[in-house]
C-alpha cells in the first residue's frame, strides 16, 4: 500500500502549497482564476444556456436566481443574437474586492457587461449576474459591426 | 506578468503530476490497458485547464489526485487477484494459433485481415512466415505478441558457439 498513501501524501502537499500561496502570501491571481477569468467563465456559461454551471460564479444566489439567469440570457441574445466570442478583461482590484468587464461578440453586435468581484474562502466570486457597461439603455452597449 | 503566471501555473501542473504519476508507480499512464490511455488524455486536459488559470490550484490538485489514487488502487487490486485484473483490463486474446488465423477472434477484435497481415509483419512476420507462428496475440493494449513454434526461434548465443563453422 505504499503507492497509495505515497499518492495521498501528495495530495496533501500539493494542496499546502497551493493554500499557502493563496491564504498565506495572498495571491489573487496565480494560484486561482483571476477576476476577468470568472467573469468570462459565468458567461460563457450563461450564452450557452448551461445555468447550473452558471451559478457556483455567484457569491449569492437568491431564490429565483435560475429565472433571472434565463431572461439574463434572452436579453443579451435580443440585444446582439447568438453570441459566438466572449472576452474577460481586468479592471479594478483591491483588497477583497475587484470588477472586471466582458465583451461579447454576437452575430449582430457587440455588448460589454460588467461584474464586481469578492474574494470567498480564496477564490473571486461575482456579486451579481453583472450590468450593462456602456450607457444606461440598450442602444450605449450594442455596437454594429 | 501574466507570462511568469503562466510559468508559475505550469511548474505546479508538472511537479504535482510528476509526483503524483512516480508515487503511483510506473504503470499508470504507461497506456498498458485502454484506460490507462483514457487517464492520460484526462489529466492532460486538466492541466491545460489549470495553465489558462480556468480553475483553482486546489481544484486541480484534487481532481487530478483522487484519479490517480482511484486508479492507484485498482492496479493495487488486479495485481492481487487475477480474476480482476481480467475483469477491468480484459484479456489477451489469440489472433493466429499454429499458422492459421482465427476467424472468429479475429472478427470479435474486428480486425481486417489485411490489418492482421499488417500487425504481424511490424512485429517480423510476413504472410508466408506465419507457419513459424504457434501463437499471435492482441493484448490488451491493443499491440500484438508473437510466439514463434520452437523449431522457428533465432538461434541463441550458446547454440551459434555450439554449430562451429566447417574449416
Amino acid at each position: 500500500m505504499k503507492g497509495p498513501l505515497s499518492v495521498v501524501a501528495i495530495i496533501a502537499a500539493a494542496l499546502a502549497v497551493a493554500g499557502l500561496a493563496v491564504f498565506g502570501l495572498d495571491d489573487e491571481t496565480t494560484l486561482v482564476p483571476p477576476p476577468e477569468v470568472v467573469a468570462e467563465g459565468f458567461l460563457r456559461a450563461l450564452t450557452t444556456r448551461r445555468y447550473e454551471q452558471a451559478l457556483p460564479f455567484l457569491d449569492e444566489r437568491p431564490a429565483g436566481i435560475g429565472q433571472e439567469l434565463r431572461r439574463r440570457r434572452k436579453a443579451i441574445d435580443r440585444a446582439i443574437g447568438t453570441v459566438h466570442d466572449v472576452r474577460g478583461e481586468p479592471g479594478r482590484r483591491s483588497g477583497g474586492t475587484a470588477s472586471a468587464s466582458v465583451r461579447l461578440r454576437g452575430e449582430r453586435g457587440e455588448a460589454r457587461l460588467r461584474f464586481d468581484l469578492v474574494r470567498r474562502h480564496g477564490e473571486w466570486r461575482l456579486t451579481s449576474p453583472g450590468t450593462w457597461d456602456e450607457g444606461p439603455a440598450a442602444r450605449a452597449f450594442v455596437t454594429s459591426h | 506578468m501574466e507570462l511568469c503566471q503562466v510559468a508559475v501555473r505550469a511548474l505546479f501542473a508538472y511537479v504535482v503530476l510528476l509526483g503524483l504519476l512516480r508515487a503511483s508507480g510506473k504503470r499508470t499512464v504507461a497506456q498498458g490497458t485502454p484506460f490507462d490511455f483514457v487517464l492520460a488524455l484526462v489529466l492532460g486536459d486538466m492541466v491545460d485547464d489549470l495553465l489558462w488559470a480556468e480553475v483553482p490550484a486546489g481544484r486541480f490538485t484534487v481532481a487530478v489526485g483522487t484519479l490517480t489514487l482511484v486508479h492507484t488502487l485498482v492496479s493495487v487490486a488486479t495485481a492481487r487477484s487475477e480474476r480482476l485484473d481480467r475483469l477491468l483490463a480484459g484479456e489477451p486474446v489469440p489472433v493466429l494459433e499454429r499458422g492459421r488465423p482465427r476467424a472468429d477472434a479475429v472478427r470479435g477484435e474486428r480486425i481486417h485481415p489485411s490489418e492482421l497481415e499488417r500487425m504481424l509483419r511490424v512485429e517480423g512476420v510476413p504472410r508466408e512466415a506465419w507457419a513459424e507462428v504457434r501463437r499471435a496475440t492482441v493484448e490488451v493494449s491493443g499491440h500484438p505478441a508473437v510466439a514463434r513454434e520452437p523449431w522457428a526461434e533465432p538461434p541463441q548465443r550458446r547454440e551459434r558457439a555450439r554449430v562451429r563453422p566447417a574449416p
